[in-house]
């Protein structure tokens, strides 16, 4: 599933929707101000990550088991199974956040590289090149929508999500490029999660 | 074993790269760009192997393939959907990016196979070729005359004299020719069983012979010398009982 926060907090303690905005990324999420509201919603299994901004207690957790969660620092939670941040909660944060628990791993790469470094070095680098390529240009050609451009973009990078075993953004790249032609609407906005995907690899890349 | 990478993508060109480093596979060229290789087709073919992207920009794999090289050709795309298309231009095999070494060294072993395959094939024509060339019976060769090439049947040929750097060949019922050759290229393309050198300057005809005497034999209204060393092998050849 594409990334898709859904963030819980109290009312009395309610943050700026902004924090999931930066210059180039919107993070898609969903802000409830308290879990029975959540649980009136059939669509809690939509969700790719959840974030509490509140006094949490473990029982409230159970049914968000298959999610990575992170927990605001302030909540005392003896638990470390779970993500923890100082507040306040801010972009980076929240970034750093889906990117460190996304499924990107280099053990693949590593062994289509047989156990060469310098090769390996040489693929992480072309991957960089074009990723970084394809951050930039992607957002302007969504606005633009250029639709014969950005199939061509995704066409090129989707195979290197499979390498890198980030296979939710395989298959959003896959049917990103095979529908984009014909379902216009509900593909560019795909296109903008893909970005948070693209924002990733670089993310992971260059640490 | 050679080959040719064709795709526009960089990583997957070092990629490919790096694999065929391993197994000592010969690079001939990289294209990234594809319309540069289908201006270059004639060079494809000469390599034992094409790795081809299908899509490009401005000219697909399957624009290329279309121009038929004459090599194997194995696939190497991000999209399994045009595989049935492609096996329908012969191609080797299809490779799904990103594919691991193993999956290569399989495309690279079929390539191996079907090399050999069609190295037996060519030397069993080659045998059979042979083979056909020393049971056949000509009935005719070819002679340059003026820069032409001219047909002569065999059974017209009477007698061939030698004449310096040329050769007379006297025919029967036609005008005599004048090739520029030598009597002893001319006997090897002529069958023994029905032409003998009967002396240093003469080639004749066996079945044209109407008289023979102890020095010379009667061919038309030709009087031929035979050499003396000549003389019982013409006489077995004729089967001649002394």
């Amino acid at each position: 599933m594409p990334c898709n926060v859904l963030l819980i907090q109290n009312e009395d303690n309610s943050i700026a929707t902004g924090v999931f905005l930066n210059n180039t990324l919107t993070i898609p999420h969903v802000v409830k101000n308290s879990l029975d509201k959540v649980n009136e919603f059939p669509s809690t299994k939509n969700f790719s990550h959840l974030i509490f901004n509140k006094v949490v207690d473990k029982s409230e957790l159970k049914q968000f088991v298959n999610i990575p969660i992170l927990i605001v620092a302030e909540n005392k939670i003896d638990n470390t199974e779970y993500k923890l941040v100082n507040s306040p909660l801010n972009f980076e944060k929240i970034f750093s956040f889906i990117s460190n628990t996304s499924n990107f791993s280099l053990n693949t790469l590593k062994e289509y590289a047989l156990g060469e470094e310098e090769i390996l070095i040489e693929l992480k680098n072309q991957i960089l090149e074009e990723f970084t390529a394809s951050y930039n240009q992607l957002p302007k050609l969504i606005d633009n929508k250029n639709l014969t451009e950005i199939k061509s973009t995704v066409h090129q990078i989707s195979s290197k999500f499979s390498l890198l075993e980030m296979e939710k953004a395989y298959q959003l790249a896959k049917n990103i490029d095979n529908n984009i032609l014909n379902n216009e609407e509900v593909e560019l906005n795909n296109c903008k999660k893909l970005v948070i995907d693209i924002a990733i690899v670089l993310d992971q890349l260059k640490n | 074993m050679t080959c040719i990478i064709i795709d526009d993508d960089s990583f997957y060109v070092e990629f490919i790269k790096n694999y065929c480093n391993k197994i000592n596979i010969e690079i001939k060229g990289i294209y990234q760009n594809s319309v540069i290789a289908l201006q270059e087709i004639d060079k494809l073919s000469e390599c034992d192997l094409i790795f081809l992207d299908i899509n490009m920009p401005d000219i697909t794999g399957f624009d290329i393939l279309k121009y038929k090289p004459k090599t194997h050709v194995v696939i190497t795309s991000a999209d399994d959907s045009n595989a049935i298309e492609a096996f329908d231009y012969n191609v080797v095999d299809y490779l799904k990016k990103p594919f691991d070494f193993e999956r290569f060294m399989r495309a690279v072993n079929r390539v191996k196979a079907k090399m050999e395959e069609s190295e037996n094939v060519e030397s069993h024509l080659v045998d059979n070729i042979s083979q056909s060339a020393k049971t056949m019976t000509l009935n005719s060769i070819y002679v340059n005359i003026n820069k032409k090439l001219i047909k002569i049947n065999l059974e017209d040929i009477t007698v061939v004299e030698a004449k310096g750097d040329y050769v007379l060949m006297k025919l029967e019922d036609s005008e005599n020719l004048i090739i520029h050759t030598t009597l002893k290229k001319l006997k090897q393309k002529l069958p023994a069983e029905t032409f003998f050198q009967v002396h240093r300057s003469y080639i004749v005809n066996l079945k044209k012979i109407v008289d023979i005497e102890e020095s010379t034999i009667v061919i038309g209204r030709d009087v031929i010398p035979i050499s003396k060393s000549k003389r019982n092998d013409l006489k077995e050849k004729l089967h001649i009982l002394n």
